[in-house]
Parts: C-alpha cells; sequence; structure tokens
C-alpha cells in the first residue's frame, strides 16, 4: 500500500507538468477456422474496446496505463457470453541521464514489454522494470518481473505439470507465479558491421505448495548484421537449463536456434523477403523437449506448440504505400525429436520427420489513419500417410480484424 | 523544445519528394522570401525561422500562410495570426509572443495545405487529431510529446514534409 501511495504521489508530481493524452480504440475480429475437433468449422467474433491515458514530459517522462474490456462468442464452445478485460499496460518511464549526454540511461516500470530476453523466451509483458544504459557503442539491459499478475492466456507459461494442471482450469484467471530476470547486452559493431548479443535470462517457480517447481536459465547468443545492399542476416543460439523438482521429469538441457536472412528493397514496392529456419529441440541426443517461459505456436493454422521442431520459412512482403501491405507465406514443418508434437491429430505410429506445411496470405489495409482493415487466411496441409492419418481435416482459418483508433 | 533529429526521418520518409536535408532547409527559406513582403520585419522574421529558440504563433502563423501560397502569401505579418485564428486554424487562445505546440503547428499545416486526415480528424479537427496523423504519415517520427515547442527549423521541415505529401514544392 505505502509503495503505490508513493508511486501515486511520484506522478502527482510529474502530472501537471506533463501533456496528458486519452484515448480508445475499438478492435473487432472475426474468424472463420476448420480445425481438428467435433465441430470441423467455426465462427469466432471478439469485440475490444481498449483505453489508454498517457503522459509525457519532455522526452524525460512519460506514464501510460492502458487496459481494455472483450467480448467474444464462439461456435465452437457454444456459447455467446465470453466478457473479459486486462490492463495491458501500466508503464512509467523515466530517462535517468541528461538527454545531451552521450550514454543513456533508461528506467521503464509498472506494467512493460517484454523486451530483448523476455521477448525471445515468450514473454511479451512483465510485471517489474527494465532498465536500459547505453555507452558508446554498448547496450546493457537489466530485466526483472513477475508472471503472477498477467492473464494466464496471455502469457502461456507451460513448464511444468501444474502450470498444465492450472492451464486446464477455466475458472484459473492469472498465469503462474514466476520471477523473471534478464541480463542483455548488444555490441554494436562490434565485429566489423556485426552486432553481437549476449544474454542470459531465468525464471523461478514462486508458487507454494507446487507438485513440481520448476526452475529454469537460459543463455542466448546473438549475431546480426548487414550481408550487402539491402541484404542483412540474423543467428541466434540459446540454451536451455531446466530442473524439474519431481522425479517424474528429469532436469536437463534444451536448445534452440535460428538463423534468417533479410532482403529489403524500398523501390520495388516496399518488397521485402525473409528466409528464416528456426529450431527448437526434442527429446533424444542428450537434449530434452524445449520449452520457452511463453509458449507460442508453430504456425498460425498449424496452432501447436513450437517445440521439438524445425521450421523453414518463406515470407515475402510487400508495402508499396503506407497505407497498403501485402504478404505471402509458406512454412514447411518437420519434427526435430524423439517425443511427440502436442497434437491429438498425429500419428502415433509414425517414424517420418515431415509434419506438413502451411501456406499464409494477409493484406492490410488503412481505410484511413485511424481505420484499419486486416485479412488473413492460412491453412496447414497435414503430411497424410506419413506423420498424421490419411483423413486427417486440412486445417484452416481465415480472419478479417478492424481496427479504429478514436 | 524539438530538436532537427526527429525530422531527419521525416525527410527520409518523403525522400523522394525533398532534396537532402540542408539544400532543402536553404531553399525552403530562400523560396519562402519570395513570399514574403520586401521590408524589415521580413529579415526580423527570417532571423527568428533560423534560430533554435521557440517559434511564436504569430511567426508560425506567417511562415504558414505565407507558404501554403494563396491570397495569404502576401500578407503582413501581423495580420497572420488573426487570420489564423479567423479560419480556425490555430486556437482563439494563442497569442503572438505564445510558443506554437508541435500539435498546433500540425493543424495549422495540415489546414492550410488543405490535408486529409483521418475519420476522426474529419469528425474533429485540430491539434490533438493533426498530430495524430503526422505521426502517422510519418513527418514526426520517434518520441514525442504533442505540446512541446518546436523551434524554426523544425517548423520549416513539418511544413516542407506536409507541402511534400500535397506534391507541393517549397
Amino acid at each position: 500500500m505505502k509503495k503505490i501511495i508513493l508511486l501515486l504521489c511520484l506522478l502527482s508530481a510529474f502530472l501537471p507538468l506533463a501533456a496528458l493524452d486519452l484515448g480508445l480504440g475499438i478492435d473487432s475480429l472475426s474468424q472463420i477456422s476448420g480445425i481438428p475437433g467435433d465441430i470441423p468449422v467455426g465462427f469466432t467474433e471478439s469485440l475490444r474496446l481498449s483505453a489508454f491515458l498517457s503522459a509525457m514530459s519532455g522526452r524525460r517522462f512519460s506514464f501510460r496505463l492502458a487496459g481494455f474490456g472483450d467480448y467474444g462468442y464462439s461456435s465452437f464452445a457454444q456459447e455467446a457470453n465470453l466478457l473479459g478485460g486486462n490492463l495491458e499496460s501500466l508503464e512509467l518511464f523515466l530517462l535517468l541521464s541528461p538527454e545531451a549526454a552521450p550514454q543513456r540511461i533508461a528506467l521503464k516500470m509498472g506494467r512493460i514489454p517484454g523486451e530483448a530476453g523476455a521477448k525471445a523466451l515468450g514473454l511479451s509483458t512483465l510485471d517489474g522494470l527494465d532498465l536500459l544504459l547505453s555507452v558508446a557503442q554498448t547496450d546493457i539491459r537489466l530485466v526483472a518481473g513477475y508472471t503472477g499478475l498477467l492473464r494466464a492466456s496471455d502469457a502461456a507459461i507451460l513448464l511444468s505439470s501444474d502450470d498444465f494442471l492450472a492451464s486446464g482450469d477455466p475458472s484459473i484467471f492469472f498465469a503462474p507465479p514466476r520471477l523473471y530476470y534478464g541480463l542483455d547486452l548488444r555490441f554494436v559493431e562490434l565485429l566489423g558491421s556485426a552486432d553481437l548479443g549476449l544474454g542470459f535470462s531465468g525464471q523461478a517457480d514462486l508458487r507454494q505448495g507446487a507438485l513440481d517447481p520448476t526452475n529454469s536459465q537460459y543463455l542466448r547468443l546473438l549475431l546480426s548484421g548487414p550481408l550487402g545492399r539491402g541484404l542483412s542476416y540474423d543467428l541466434s543460439g540459446l540454451l536451455e537449463f531446466i530442473q524439474h523438482s519431481a522425479q517424474a521429469e528429469p532436469s536437463g538441457i534444451a536448445a534452440a536456434a535460428s538463423a534468417g536472412i533479410q532482403w529489403y528493397d524500398p523501390a520495388r514496392l516496399g518488397s521485402k523477403l525473409n528466409l528464416d529456419i528456426d529450431w527448437a529441440s526434442g527429446s533424444g541426443g542428450g537434449l530434452r523437449r524445449y520449452a520457452p517461459i511463453g509458449t507460442s505456436d508453430a504456425g498460425e493454422a498449424y496452432a501447436i506448440p513450437f517445440a521439438s521442431m524445425l521450421r523453414l520459412k518463406a515470407a515475402y512482403l510487400l508495402a508499396p504505400t503506407r497505407d497498403f501491405t501485402a504478404a505471402l507465406g509458406l512454412t514447411a514443418f518437420m519434427r526435430a525429436g524423439e517425443d511427440t508434437p502436442s497434437d491429438p491429430e498425429y500419428l502415433s505410429t509414425a517414424t517420418g520427420v515431415w509434419l506438413g506445411e502451411e501456406g499464409l496470405v494477409s493484406l492490410g489495409w488503412s481505410v484511413l489513419s485511424d481505420l484499419r482493415l486486416n485479412l488473413t487466411a492460412a491453412a496447414f496441409l497435414p503430411a497424410w500417410g506419413i506423420t498424421y492419418p490419411e483423413t486427417a481435416p486440412l486445417r484452416w482459418k481465415a480472419a478479417l480484424g478492424l481496427r479504429l483508433d478514436i | 523544445m524539438i530538436g532537427f533529429e526527429g525530422y531527419i526521418e521525416a525527410t527520409k520518409s518523403v525522400q523522394e519528394k525533398v532534396p537532402p536535408m540542408k539544400v532543402a532547409l536553404l531553399s525552403i527559406a530562400f523560396g519562402l522570401l519570395a513570399f514574403l513582403p520586401l521590408c524589415g520585419q521580413s529579415s526580423q522574421f527570417m532571423d527568428r525561422l533560423s534560430s533554435p529558440s521557440a517559434l511564436s504563433c504569430e511567426d508560425a502563423a506567417y511562415l504558414v500562410l505565407s507558404a501554403s501560397g494563396g491570397s495569404e502569401s502576401t500578407l503582413a505579418l501581423d495580420k497572420a495570426l488573426s487570420l489564423a485564428q479567423e479560419k480556425k486554424w490555430l486556437s482563439a487562445k494563442a497569442s503572438a509572443e505564445r510558443p506554437i505546440s508541435l500539435a498546433a503547428f500540425s493543424h495549422l499545416a495540415m489546414s492550410a495545405f488543405g490535408l486529409s486526415g483521418g475519420l476522426m480528424y474529419s469528425l474533429a479537427p485540430g491539434p490533438r487529431y493533426a498530430f495524430r496523423e503526422l505521426v502517422y504519415r510519418g513527418v514526426v517520427v520517434g518520441r514525442h510529446d504533442p505540446d512541446e515547442k518546436l523551434d524554426g527549423p523544425s517548423a520549416l521541415r513539418i511544413l516542407n514534409a506536409v507541402a511534400a505529401l500535397k506534391g507541393v514544392d517549397l
């Protein structure tokens, strides 16, 4: 309570000097999809009203408070009353160094976006603080945060058996309580024109009376830079050290890696071509199944966790004007470990590695600067007869999104 | 006070229409001289325009009305503010010496050049939505407070970018 009062006193000292802005946003997302299950084709609709209050005083201070309420309908769930809401952001930004100083020290605290290591490990939001020190050609970022006040469906933390149990209980609103900590270093143009990044992150399980308290630590190495005119690359490698307390879940090491090449030519209708290879270890060869802190899906229509998998992705994007974007993507998925994907349709007797391929088309059109339409369609073709039965259905989805900023 | 750096990207975003930075600034300033009435006031105005101090509402109104052409281009300095207020391009509260804010200048420039905005700008034209429009269009780039004051060179950059969006070379 004292901390809240202190924070309010701090804010009230700044707010009279700051420019206040209040805004609203309306989002609508209509989606029709075909997924394996009892109801092969279904419709979902989500309406969201979001609001923000922001205050800014020069470039040294800003405050942002944002939240939303939403209403959803899903014919899959046969429920039409899915009211929800969440605090999106409660961010206080302070530039601690003088504006003109060559070094920069900036602090963000509150409900803040996950950056660097947190982002790479699937935490898009954190309740905590983020301290950035930029000195010469080096960025040093320290992050610490708590996950237990995030919405469970947003954080998608599935590291231990307790997490899996909790994820199946719709009455649990909050994500598993874990402490995230991270140190990220970025050396700009350290190796010629290449940037080098190093990161150490981890999470500690804070759940009381857990069946399987699980801690994990992560080491990351990144290298990125230009290759030539309009060409750039990025490489990353990650090691995960995970410690389960339960005997049934052995502790061990997992790994993930990715490599990508990007080509961009603004003169050719803003063309961008991205080629990426992503790998996340599965069980076998002395490694465990890779588990980031926040789980992410392998694809758009192929919505299973990205783990024990090799993914090859090609995406071509066009942005001929600021108002219009188009993207075409093709992705191939392969199994990368002895364990089977978390997919009930998967053929348990399969010995092949090819899982299937996915195509994606996406169009974005800003009708006006504050009114935007998005159309996305994706289809996943399972590897029939190899890792999926011949009867496995095609998975697909088409979504129309609309956003109005007020 | 908003600085030069923030608008470098803005110039880049319309780079096919805008010459390199220094040349652009000089050409705008000299281009404006052609419109300004030849008197002592105009040389003082040009001095203030090139200085790093905050641009006043009066100078901003004179700059924008002169640059946007039409009958306003031969306007006297002391009449510019009242004309801009009459057209509701500047708030009635704006006084001659008061520094203009980034948002107010955005509205003034958009209105003078007839630049259309988003749905909310069409319904409620004003500094708030004008500033958002210029952020969206890449004229204002980076972290900016809509209430921050801007200097003459920065105002020229915005004006140049807004004019370029309308296909007008200053």
